[in-house]
């Protein structure tokens, strides 16, 4: 019976290659047209009381996310879910939690029309760009127009978003066999794989490429936030959301889709509660941590 | 005619060339539209595959990066794209509903590899963590065996059932499941182990049934057969474009054809044109060596011919007496003469000589002949002659007998020596025929008419033409009564001679009316200073010249003593025509007070009656009468008429070439009034 199952799981633990490849080293962008982003990213004037940019929430201090569970937006008003990190955000497979925008310009759209977020109209941004003497200089150098288009400024942001990206971590140099891990690390990786962490967390994000439920063997004990469900109406898709990246994920708590968990223990622990249907041991978390810390990458090279 | 002709080719080349680059503009786009559309379709069809297999390989391998298919999707995506603004180039609406319809059943797909994604998770997730709790089983400490067997079999029916995608197997499991549930352990350890595995048989059992749904809606989506389904329409539309293309193709190699033809067209037309031009051309040359009235050609085209003759025989044809039968039945009766004679002309020669028949001259023609075969002139002229007498021509019931003249000649310059030759048998009428040769001296003649013209132009420009004068006698009184004024030529040696022989030639040369003019002024000049009589010749020519008259009126008024001491002698009185122009001057120099006289009276046919009437002072009895008197008896009983009827009719009569006594003797004695001769007194430059 032993050699049975033996030969059964010989059977099926046929591994591919490994599940999670390395951020390139580099990724060819238009650097003009990102710094120009950049500069967007950063611009008050593109909230309706100019008190908030898009850095306001998206702290690139903080990996890119907020420290708040929940941002504040113009009039100190609060969002219902929690901000991702920008940071790689470019090999999400969809953008938001809840994936309804396929592409960085069109996510960049969202949260400059969210009320609770920057409250501005197209009209109201363009006004106010196109009688931006300095941002209409800087426009016509990269696009050669006179006049600053809404696409443009999207295009900006879109731009500078993919130059966000962390390569060399530790890990990302273990895959391309330029470093070791330690014991430790390799156990995590190891535990992260065993215990199926890999089934959702997988790819070059790890994570990002596929919409899994939260709660998948005991159910999530919160309400859902503009989960999947949001966007296709199908009952199955309750508590359905983007599987977010791990990648610098020390650096970005608190965690969950509504920041939650605070720390990354906490994370963890709550994850493999509700979708492993245990807990796991003080030692494997300890252990899951180290692999995590390895996902830390360069701080991109825009940012400098 | 010409301009429209260009303009259709310039027209039809310009349709031409545009026509082309719309064959080829149409053509091209075609082809392309259809290369790059089949390429999208085609990278469909292979990424399509590609996603089928990265989420079946996806479903075999326990975990497998998502990337994969999330990249493939993405180049899906793309491709779709592409075709959506692809669709915009066709006009088939089924077409753009069918890409439309492709990009709808490629979003479904989509989704159902998402719920694949998502179940796969769920389920691999599980079975990855049973295994993994199948390894802990042996550190566990299990008295139930039983339990042990059970969670063995369920494990390894999950495994059976992922594998081989039997929904039955989950049958199987449920069972199973529901044993497993029943159990409860005290051993803590063995409880939570418990737990978990019965949740993740249970999440195996909830998801498998759609997890197997959503690989097959996955693989079994219709992408494949939408995407058939657009090739077949695009074969059966590029088809239709590739008949039209054909169409069109054909039409262009029509409308070319139909350029060659007009190019060929105009071509030949012109062609014919030129051809035309060149025949009238021909034609005109035709006409020009072409004489109108008889259609042989003409002296020109003898001039032309003659040159290219190697032994020439010529031949010069002249209708006698041509001018009366003109003046006698008028000019249409002798134009058809002349048809009628180039006829008998042409009939009367032998074909076998090839001879050329020209219109030489108004009566003249001429036969060229390169002389192979030696000819007899005689007979070949004769033979022709007797023709022309035996073929009388017919004018209007008319019979009109012609006779014709014929001059030939083998010495160059033939057309001149013939015509020479000619002349000279004009003299004697009884012969036709002549054939020039040098020995008729003919070039002779010509050579002297050359050195006389030569001379008298000489003398008239040099005042060498001089008035001698010769004393007239009275019969009875034997006094001098008058001079004849006599114009003379002195050579440059001072040699005198008389301008009889000159006067021919001066006719022809035109110097006959100034010798006139001179001979006048110098004689009426000398009768005003020596206040004699004095006789001068005038023809009728001179008195039918208006300008004669002008010139003796002018005259008179400058000599007024003249007049009366005047005499004038007409010559050639037999050829008198204009009968009131001779009268007229008569009367007026009769009234001035001078004397009109008849010269060499009796010679030829003189019309008595006509002359007498004109009334005349005097006539001058002709020498060729008085010359031999004193022998022949003839001679002396005319003029003993002519002085008889002078007499009655009150009219002086002179003797001319009294050259001696006898015949001084004669004369007196018939009863001429006064003499004129070398026996009386030669011609004097004084008197």
């Amino acid at each position: 019976m032993k050699i049975l199952t033996v030969v059964l799981i010989f059977f099926t633990y046929i591994f591919s290659k490994e599940p999670i490849e390395p951020i390139p080293l580099s990724l060819s962008y238009d650097r003009q047209k990102a710094l120009l982003g950049k500069r967007l990213f950063f611009e008050k004037l593109l909230s309706k009381d100019k008190t908030i940019s898009c850095a306001s929430c998206h702290r690139l201090k903080n990996g890119g996310a907020d420290k708040n569970s929940f941002s504040k937006g113009i009039g100190g008003r609060e969002g219902k879910i929690n901000a991702p990190t920008v940071l790689n955000a470019y090999f999400n497979f969809k953008q938001f939690w809840n994936g309804r925008a396929d592409t960085l310009k069109d996510q960049a759209s969202g949260p400059v029309h969210s009320k609770d977020e920057m409250g501005m109209t197209k009209e109201q941004i363009l006004k106010r760009l196109n009688s931006h003497p300095q941002y209409r200089k800087l426009f016509k150098k990269v696009f050669k127009t006179d006049k600053i288009g809404y696409d443009q400024i999207m295009e900006a942001l879109a731009e500078f978003e993919k130059a966000l990206y962390t390569p060399n971590s530790k890990f990302d140099r273990f895959l391309r066999g330029e470093a070791k891990l330690s014991p430790l690390e390799k156990k995590g990786y190891m535990l992260f794989k065993k215990l199926g962490c890999i089934t959702c967390h997988n790819g070059v994000n790890i994570g990002g490429n596929s919409f899994q439920k939260m709660g998948l063997v005991i159910p999530y004990d919160k309400l859902a936030l503009a989960d999947r469900y949001q966007v296709t109406k199908e009952p199955k898709d309750r508590y359905v959301y983007k599987v977010p990246s791990l990648r610098n994920v020390t650096l970005t708590p608190p965690y969950f889709h509504d920041g939650s968990a605070k720390t990354l223990q906490e994370a963890i622990n709550r994850v493999s509660y509700h979708n492993l249907g245990f807990k796991l041991s003080k030692k494997e978390i300890e252990a899951i941590i180290a692999f995590l810390k390895t996902l830390t990458g360069k701080r991109p090279d825009i940012l400098k | 005619m010409k301009k429209i002709r260009i303009l259709i080719l310039v027209l039809f080349a310009f349709f031409a060339i545009f026509s082309l680059i719309t064959f080829e503009k149409y053509s091209t786009d075609t082809f392309k539209e259809k290369g790059e559309i089949t390429s999208l379709l085609f990278n469909l069809k292979i990424l399509d595959n590609e996603l089928n297999y990265e989420v079946l390989k996806t479903s075999f391998f326990l975990y497998q990066n998502y990337d994969n298919i999330v990249n493939i999707e993405k180049r899906i995506e793309k491709n779709l794209k592409a075709l959506e603004d692809k669709k915009e180039c066709f006009k088939s609406r089924a077409l753009k509903e069918e890409i439309e319809d492709l990009v709808k059943s490629f979003e479904k797909k989509f989704k159902y590899v998402e719920d694949f994604k998502l179940y796969n998770s769920s389920i691999k997730n599980s079975s990855l963590y049973l295994a993994t709790l199948l390894n802990r089983l042996n550190t566990l400490n299990l008295n139930h065996t039983g339990y042990e067997k059970l969670v063995i079999k369920a494990i390894s029916t999950i495994f059976l059932s992922k594998n081989s995608f039997d929904a039955d197997f989950v049958e199987e499991l449920k069972p199973v499941y529901k044993r497993l549930k029943l159990y409860r352990f005290k051993d803590k350890k063995l409880q939570k182990f418990h737990k978990i595995l019965t949740v993740h048989i249970n999440i195996f059992i909830k998801n498998f049934k759609r997890y197997k749904e959503s690989l097959n809606a996955v693989l079994n989506s219709d992408t494949k057969e939408k995407i058939y389904s657009i090739e077949q329409r695009l074969n059966l539309i590029f088809n239709k474009e590739l008949q039209k293309i054909g169409y069109l193709f054909k039409l262009i190699i029509a409308v070319y054809f139909i350029g060659l033809l007009s190019i060929i067209y105009f071509i030949v037309k012109l062609d014919r044109e030129n051809k035309n031009l060149m025949q009238l051309q021909e034609k005109l040359k035709i006409q020009a060596i072409t004489d109108d009235l008889t259609d042989l050609k003409n002296r020109k085209a003898y001039k032309k011919d003659v040159r290219g003759v190697k032994k020439p025989f010529f031949a010069l044809v002249n209708i006698d007496g041509f001018k009366e039968y003109n003046n006698f039945y008028g000019i249409a009766m002798g134009d058809h003469i002349l048809r009628q004679s180039a006829k008998i002309l042409k009939k009367g020669v032998p074909a076998h000589y090839s001879a050329q028949f020209y219109r030489i001259g108004a009566d003249e023609f001429g036969i060229l002949i390169d002389e192979d075969i030696p000819i007899n002139s005689y007979a070949f002229s004769q033979h022709i002659i007797e023709i022309f007498s035996k073929t009388p021509i017919k004018f209007k019931n008319i019979e009109t007998p012609i006779s014709v003249s014929i001059a030939t000649s083998r010495k160059r310059p033939l057309l001149e020596t013939a015509d020479l030759a000619m002349k000279y048998i004009k003299r004697d009428k009884r012969n036709h025929y002549i054939t020039y040769s040098d020995k008729l001296g003919l070039m002779q003649e010509i050579k002297e008419n050359i050195k006389r013209s030569k001379i008298l132009k000489n003398a008239i420009l040099n005042d060498r033409v001089t008035i001698y004068y010769q004393p007239i006698v009275d019969n009875k009184t034997a006094k001098i009564v008058k001079y004849e004024a006599l114009a003379r030529v002195r050579h440059i040696n001072g040699k005198i001679e008389s301008i009889h022989p000159y006067l021919k030639i001066a006719k022809e040369i035109g110097l006959y009316e100034e010798i006139t003019k001179k001979v006048l002024e110098l004689s009426i000049a000398k009768t005003e200073r020596v206040k004699k009589e004095i006789a001068i010749n005038i023809s009728m020519k001179d008195i039918e010249n208006p300008d004669f008259l002008i010139n003796l009126g002018k005259l008179i008024k400058k000599y007024p003593e003249a007049v009366k001491h005047l005499s004038f002698e007409i010559l050639e009185s037999e050829t008198l025509k204009d009968y009131e122009a001779v009268k007229n001057f008569v009367s007026i120099i009769k009234a001035q007070g001078g004397k009109i006289g008849i010269d060499d009276f009796g010679s030829g046919y003189s019309n008595f009656a006509h002359i007498f009437h004109l009334d005349i002072d005097f006539i001058k009895i002709d020498g060729s009468l008085i010359e031999n008197i004193d022998k022949d008896h003839i001679s002396k009983v005319i003029v003993e008429n002519i002085v008889k009827i002078a007499k009655d009719a009150n009219i002086t009569t002179i003797a001319e070439f009294v050259h001696s006594k006898e015949i001084l003797e004669v004369v007196k004695e018939i009863g001429i009034d006064c003499s004129q001769g070398y026996y009386l007194g030669e011609p004097e430059p004084f008197i």
